[in-house]
């Protein structure tokens, strides 16, 4: 069976190339999401400051609730400390020459220059030199608190030299500290940021938390055995994360976590994606080839092969088939993850630095998916394959197959359809971010209900195209007829149109429509006229706050705190840890400045202790007014709050709302001022007001209404923009599918055609008879996707905009619109030009 | 032989025959063998030890080569391949010098002559023929008929064919003819001539 198999394979060439290039693509898309996933998981960059530690000692990003459930899922948002005595506590152990803790400080060096620009720049107490090895080339180290030392590359960014000065900002101000020497890289490690070390009670002083470290890190004793010493330091130290070789990146680089969390994200929503479509495509195309060999069946079938036999021969086919387009898929597969990669870097979403990790599983993974996508996509075509009865051959002509669909795919579909439609409902009940990702979700279970009931969907429209066509000269009257013979062609060439229309309005339109709503919660919410913005990293200080707030033009102010904090929320009956998106906000004035929207309870009651929550996640959470509620804040820190209110703005201002207070020790500084002006002055006095003292704070910028808006959801609209990567990846992969699968159903019409000219139909009569079927395909896979797209978007715009119209994209829809009638017309005319050059008389002889 | 003008039931005939299809009554028996109450495995293994098939659009797959047809109802049995039989089978239909090439390389007449050399190869009960000759020129079909006699003389080969063509049905030692479904007359040692007389008889019924 195996070498009849093989002789198939090479001499249907043609046939089989298809299929092969559906499947070698799929492999391709699985391949690179798996080396994005790998590179999630292990990528690295070279450590820079603690090169020269053995291990370093981090606080545990992992949620713990009830002190005993840790997941993975939640992570929090703010770096989580270490408390100081875990120094003494490692310091102690055999094997350790020295241990000593970082205080991480982000600081804001103002440029020499002037012009109020700021450098970011690392800084940290000259204690830790040790770590990197940092050695001084010049100068000497900080003997006093009003020293510092920089490192080469910062030295020659300020362009400052032992004995200079540089500016720090500082509390609503700057200070000036000396250069007293500047320092090296022992090993020469490449810098990855600007280093400054300050006198170790100086970088405690300036620490948000000075009885805490971001970081412990330990140098070995020569010759210590460095696994032991890990082992050890987990068990001294349970509450931490030892980071080893080769992962010390993690606890030194912010970025690099983030990076590599995006990444496995992206890859596994991704690679899910792509798994689900492969299968489509590829079983699309099996089947279109696999109905062309009927005959060859029936034939196999009457001289005495057992269904079971002629089945297994499909299925040894599409095994040799798929390891071998699995294998040549995969290789160019790297590079897609690479393309993809270096976007994401390009968006600043992953640091340019972090390189692809490859490995031997990506491969293996991509390779055994295919085989068995291709296998199972395999299966059900065999089973009709085996089904074929010896009859068939004994016929001079065969009549395309029966369109009674089974029960089974009946219900099924059906089932999807009732599954993807309440899928759409999702926005309803959560009006975040989140929620609006069941809309995507719901379109592909929508077109799989619409995969299985296929031929019984298909047939009312071909009937009403037909009806159309008929009036047609001749040419229609032939495609009215090509394209009702064969509804079970037609129904497989539509489905993945349909996927491709309808998943692209969506994926656009959810990001408009999410955009459209947060823009216009902010501007109906903000209250405030004028915004006071940090570019620096030191946040709003409390001084620029007393200052903005003794104008006589202000009439109220309130710093915007932003941090995430997390809750137990019920999704799906079972209890998961859910991340909201917080703000802190000065208690008095978050009804004028701010208005989320209440709709329930009272914000005048927000004080120190209580929370404000969006209302759907306020129903998630399953608390009420007055209700009290565990969150987790930022830094890891457990916290009881009562629910006071609940609001509906959760796009514009979150969803959650913190008496500033509450939040000041666990999250990052301030990044913006609200202010409010006096009634007396007005919004222009207030903004001349505030642009002095603007001018006299580096690091701070006005900043109008509207961009705030805008940056709300800035993140969120990078995430989108990955999201149209992968999707472009995968759309582009939908139309090789499609193109492949029309060329493939078209090439077997050959017989068809020579019929056609033989009997004396010119050449552009069948052309156009080609190009008319096709406009009802693409007719057809339009109004299908546009519906199936439509169901989800209006439940979205009633969520979040209130109306049952979304913004509809027209130049997106005309170019989706323009591509598939494209792509479809290329891929039926070249192979028709191709057939029509060919000698009729011959090709009919010739025995398909 | 089996004869009869269109739509009396010749085809039925043959797949009820062959165990392709079910007869709605009576009982159908082959080699000693009753086909009612057998499963599909069951026929289909029947058709493969029994039964050889040669069409008139000979079906043979067009991606294998003619060494490869006519083995491949062994292949599907699993059965071992007598090579001095095959030889001779070979040998006998003229093809043993195109044993390398594929359908679409040869002419109809040698494909037929792959198609009656994958029905012998088996050692069938019965070889089941459906217009054999329809797609051949009369001299082409004329050595085709001989070939079909040849297995009958000389291999004991038991051959059922269905023709309209009264030239063919001169081959065969007994013609029976069908008209509506019913075996209306019967002629043994036929001549073209008299199987001609016979079927424009049944052709004014």
């Amino acid at each position: 069976m195996l070498s009849v198999a093989v002789k198939t394979l090479r001499a249907r060439k043609g046939a089989f190339a298809g299929t092969f290039l559906a499947l070698a693509c799929a492999s391709c898309l699985v391949t690179a999401s798996g080396v994005l996933v790998e590179s999630g998981l292990r990528a690295s960059v070279e450590p820079y400051r603690y090169a020269g530690a053995e291990a370093v000692l981090g606080g545990d990003p992992a949620v713990e609730f009830d002190g005993r459930h840790r997941t993975t899922g939640a992570v929090l948002s703010e770096p989580v400390g270490l408390p100081q005595e875990t120094v003494q506590e490692v310091a102690g152990l055999t094997g350790v020459r020295t241990a000593v803790g970082d205080h991480r400080l982000t600081l804001d060096v103002v440029s020499p220059d002037g012009g109020g620009e700021v450098t970011p720049v690392s800084g940290h107490g000259w204690d830790t030199a040790p770590l990197g090895p940092f050695t001084l080339v010049d100068g000497e180290a900080p003997g006093a608190t009003g020293e510092v030392v920089v490192d080469a590359p910062l030295a020659e960014t300020l362009q400052v030299a032992v004995g200079d000065r540089v500016e720090l900002v500082e509390d609503g101000g700057t200070r000036s500290y000396e250069v007293s020497g500047v320092a090296g890289h022992g090993d020469g490690a490449r810098a990855r940021e600007q280093v400054l070390f300050l006198h170790p009670d100086e970088a405690a002083r300036l620490s948000p938390a000075p009885d805490s470290f971001q970081a412990v890190g330990v140098v070995a004793a020569e010759g210590a055995d460095t696994d032991r010493l890990a082992a050890e330091l987990a068990a001294t130290v349970p509450d931490a994360v030892v980071y080893e070789d080769g992962t010390v990146d993690r606890v030194e680089f912010i970025d690099v976590g983030e990076g590599r969390s995006l990444l496995l994200l992206v890859a596994l929503s991704f690679g899910g994606l792509a798994l689900l479509i492969a299968l489509f495509v590829a079983t699309t195309t099996l089947a279109l080839v696999t109905d062309r060999r009927l005959r060859e069946f029936a034939v196999l079938r009457a001289i005495g092969a057992t269904p079971r036999q002629v089945a297994r021969l499909v299925c040894v086919e599409a095994l040799l088939l798929s390891l071998v387009a699995g294998v040549s898929g995969s290789v160019p597969g790297v590079l897609v993850a690479e393309a993809l990669r270096s976007y994401f870097a390009h968006l600043g979403a992953v640091p340019a630095d972090l390189p692809s990790t490859l490995g031997p599983l990506p491969f293996l993974v991509a390779v055994l998916l295919v085989v068995v996508t291709a296998v199972v996509g395999t299966l059900g075509v065999a089973a009709s394959a085996a089904r074929t009865s010896p009859v068939e051959a004994l016929r001079e002509t065969r009549a395309p197959g029966p369109v009674e669909l089974p029960g089974w795919r009946r219900g099924l579909g059906l089932l999807c359809l009732v599954l993807g439609v309440s899928a759409a409902m999702t926005p309803l009940g959560m009006r975040t971010e989140a929620g609006a990702a069941g809309t995507g979700g719901a379109v592909l279970v929508l077109v799989l209900g619409i995969a299985l009931l296929g031929p019984a969907l298909t047939g009312p429209i071909l009937g009403a195209a037909g009806r159309l066509l008929r009036r047609l000269p001749v040419s229609g009257f032939l495609a009215a007829a090509a394209t009702a013979a064969d509804p079970r062609r037609f129904a497989t060439l539509l489905t993945p149109l349909v996927l491709a229309v309808g998943f692209t309005l969506t994926m656009v339109t959810t990001q408009s429509v999410l955009g459209a709503a947060a823009e216009r919660q902010v501007d109906e919410g903000l209250g405030a006229d004028a915004v006071l913005r940090a570019t620096g990293s030191s946040g709003v200080p409390p001084q620029v706050v007393a200052r903005v707030s003794a104008l006589p033009e202000t009439g109220a102010e309130s710093v915007l705190r932003e941090t995430s904090v997390i809750v137990r929320a019920d999704l799906f009956g079972d209890s998961e840890p859910m991340e909201l998106r917080a703000q802190g906000v000065s208690a008095g004035t978050a009804g004028t400045l701010l208005d989320p929207g209440v709709v329930a309870g009272d914000l005048s009651d927000l004080r120190p202790g209580t929370v404000a929550l969006e209302s759907s996640s306020a129903d998630l959470a399953g608390v009420g007014i007055g209700d009290e509620l565990e969150v987790v804040l930022g830094d890891g820190t457990p916290a009881t709050v009562r629910l006071v209110a609940e609001y509906e703005r959760g796009l514009g201002f979150g969803q959650a709302l913190f008496p500033e207070q509450d939040l000041e020790a666990h999250s990052g500084p301030p990044r913006r001022l609200l202010v409010g002006a006096a009634e007396e002055y007005g919004r222009q006095r207030l903004e001349e007001a505030l642009a002095s003292v603007v001018a006299d704070q580096p690091g701070l910028e006005a900043e109008s209404v509207g961009d705030l808006a805008a940056d709300g959801r800035s993140e969120s609209r990078v995430a989108a923009w990955i999201n149209f990567a992968g999707l472009g990846v995968i759309l582009a992969y939908v139309a090789i599918g499609v193109l492949n699968s029309l060329v493939v159903a078209t090439a077997g019409r050959s017989r068809e055609f020579a019929l056609l000219r033989l009997i004396g139909t010119e050449r552009r009569v069948v052309v156009r008879t080609v190009l008319l079927e096709t406009a009802v395909l693409v007719a057809a896979a339009v109004l299908l996707g546009t519906l199936v797209a439509l169901v989800p978007l209006s439940v979205l715009s009633v969520a979040f905009l209130g109306s049952p119209f979304p913004p509809w994209p027209e130049g997106l829809y005309a170019a989706v619109v323009g591509a598939t009638a494209l792509v479809c017309a290329v891929a039926v005319l070249a192979p028709t030009t191709v057939m029509l050059g060919q000698h009729p008389a011959q090709t009919v002889g010739v025995d398909e | 032989m089996l004869m009869g003008p269109s739509g009396s039931g010749k085809s039925t005939f043959l797949h009820c025959a062959s165990g392709v299809d079910r007869p709605t009554s009576g009982e159908i028996w082959l080699g000693g063998v009753p086909l009612s109450g057998m499963g599909e495995n069951d026929l289909t293994r029947l058709r493969r030890e029994r039964v050889g098939f040669v069409f008139q659009a000979y079906n043979l797959l067009p991606t294998l080569d003619v060494q490869d047809n006519v083995t491949l109802p062994l292949r599907l049995a699993g059965a071992p391949l007598d090579r001095a039989w095959a030889d001779r089978i070979l040998e006998r239909v003229g093809i043993a010098d195109r044993l390398g090439h594929r359908p679409a390389e040869l002419s109809g007449g040698q494909q037929q002559r792959v198609a009656i050399a994958r029905a012998l190869i088996g050692r069938p009960d019965l070889i089941l023929a459906d217009e054999p000759t329809g797609a051949l020129d009369s001299d082409t079909g004329g050595r085709v008929l001989g070939l079909l006699r040849d297995s009958v003389d000389d291999l004991d080969q038991t051959v059922l064919m269905v023709t309209h063509d009264p030239v063919a049905a001169s081959y065969a030692d007994t013609a029976l003819f069908l008209a509506d479904g019913r075996i209306v007359d019967s002629l043994d040692g036929p001549t073209a001539p008299t199987v001609a007389e016979r079927m424009s008889r049944l052709g004014r019924r």
